[in-house]
């Protein structure tokens, strides 16, 4: 049995192997020997395929075994190289991913407004390196995320950049909606995953032909502050391409209306949303547990 | 202060669509949970309308967790901030 101490000291001794050979080969060299060590862990481990199943049994409901066993690897590679590119953006000062934003005209008019704006993501594709595009923008930009050591380390622009953004911690008094309202009302840029329901207010809606629960206070804050929601959701294209693109964007309003029945309303433009991305990048999923469970 | 009262009494059930009249809401009763049973998004809507009714903006949760306690310490924090 593997001790946590011994899991810990294992993962560590993981990230130092790739941050090392990153800074030796660079990318490609970790790249390489992902393949080789992904395929070995989907092949020993059943833990992927059995946080995967979920999504690619609703996915991919026509898939035999082997098929769901090959899509399973396919995501785990994407996840892997997604967390190289992190590292290697981190570590290599010259290291770039090329990259447009689609739809960044509609961030910009909304900005030039005066007002601020929610960017709504969810845990697919490059969305950690595509963060890039919005926080070079002129704008201040906030993210609200449980304020966490740990996991502000692993984030790329800790191994070198500065951080160019705010962290709003969820995890305290309301949420950190305080702070984002005060950010909003500034005309400020304030990012939110939407796609796990961590605590808070949800509603029910409907992804890949299931019901599933989404959280709602991002849409609350809009209709509040009167500011538009953009779902925005990246992919990787190839080695060094990513793209960053607004998939919609929701107007929240029950000034006339039901508040329950209008965060239905908008849990399920953000669903369709994701449901459309899902449907062109299948493979760059990586929430790695039944989110129909949460 | 009774005035100030009043009116924060009467934006919680207008505003906040409470189920209550305004005169059956005590000075000291808790705003979240057991009490009027407020919760998240209410309380976003609230720091709001605080904004734009009474020109006082709340500025983080520190604040905000003393202010939000009843109507009379949302009171005593519009007052102490307008003066």
């Amino acid at each position: 049995m593997i001790t946590p101490f011994l899991k810990n000291k294992g993962e560590f001794l993981g990230h130092l192997f790739f941050y090392a050979l990153i800074m030796i080969g660079g990318q490609l060299a970790a790249y390489l020997f992902l393949y080789p060590l992904l395929l070995a862990y989907a092949t020993m481990s059943r833990t992927p395929h059995r946080q995967l199943q979920p999504y690619l049994s609703r996915r991919f409901p026509h898939q035999n075994p082997w098929q769901r066993w090959w899509s399973a690897y396919r995501i785990l590679l994407g996840m892997g190289q997604m967390l190289i590119d992190r590292s290697w953006l981190g570590l290599k000062p010259k290291a770039r991913l090329h990259g447009t934003f689609e739809g960044i005209d509609k961030l910009q008019e909304t900005l030039d407004s005066g007002r601020g704006a929610i960017i709504y993501l969810a845990h697919v594709g490059t969305w950690q390196t595509a963060l890039a595009h919005i926080t070079n923008m002129a704008c201040r930009v906030h993210i609200m995320m449980a304020f966490d050591t740990q996991a502000v380390t692993k984030h790329f622009f800790e191994l070198g950049r500065k951080r160019d953004f705010n962290i709003i911690d969820v995890s305290g008094f309301m949420g950190g909606m305080i702070e984002a309202i005060n950010a909003l009302e500034q005309g400020d840029v304030v990012l939110i995953m939407g796609d796990r329901a961590s605590g808070g207010h949800t509603t029910t809606t409907t992804f890949l032909g299931a019901q599933i629960r989404l959280p709602v206070a991002a849409f609350s804050l809009a209709a509040n502050t009167r500011v538009p929601v953009l779902i925005a959701f990246s992919a990787k294209h190839d080695r060094t391409h990513q793209v960053l693109k607004i998939w919609d964007v929701i107007h929240p309003d029950y000034t006339h209306g039901d508040r329950a029945q209008e965060m239905a309303r908008c849990a399920h433009r953000f669903s369709r949303a994701l449901e459309n991305y899902v449907k062109e990048y299948p493979y760059q999923w990586y929430n790695f547990f039944d989110i129909w469970e949460q | 202060m009774s005035a100030l009262k009043q009116e924060i009494k009467e934006l919680l059930v207008r505003d906040l669509r409470l189920q209550t009249t305004p005169d059956a809401i005590g000075d000291n009763d808790p705003l979240f949970g057991e009490g009027l049973g407020l919760d998240s998004l209410d309380a976003v809507e609230l720091v709001v309308q605080v904004n734009k009714h009474f020109g006082v903006q709340i500025k983080d949760m520190t604040e905000g967790q003393k202010a939000f306690t009843s109507v009379q310490t949302l009171a005593d924090y519009i007052e102490k901030r307008r003066s």
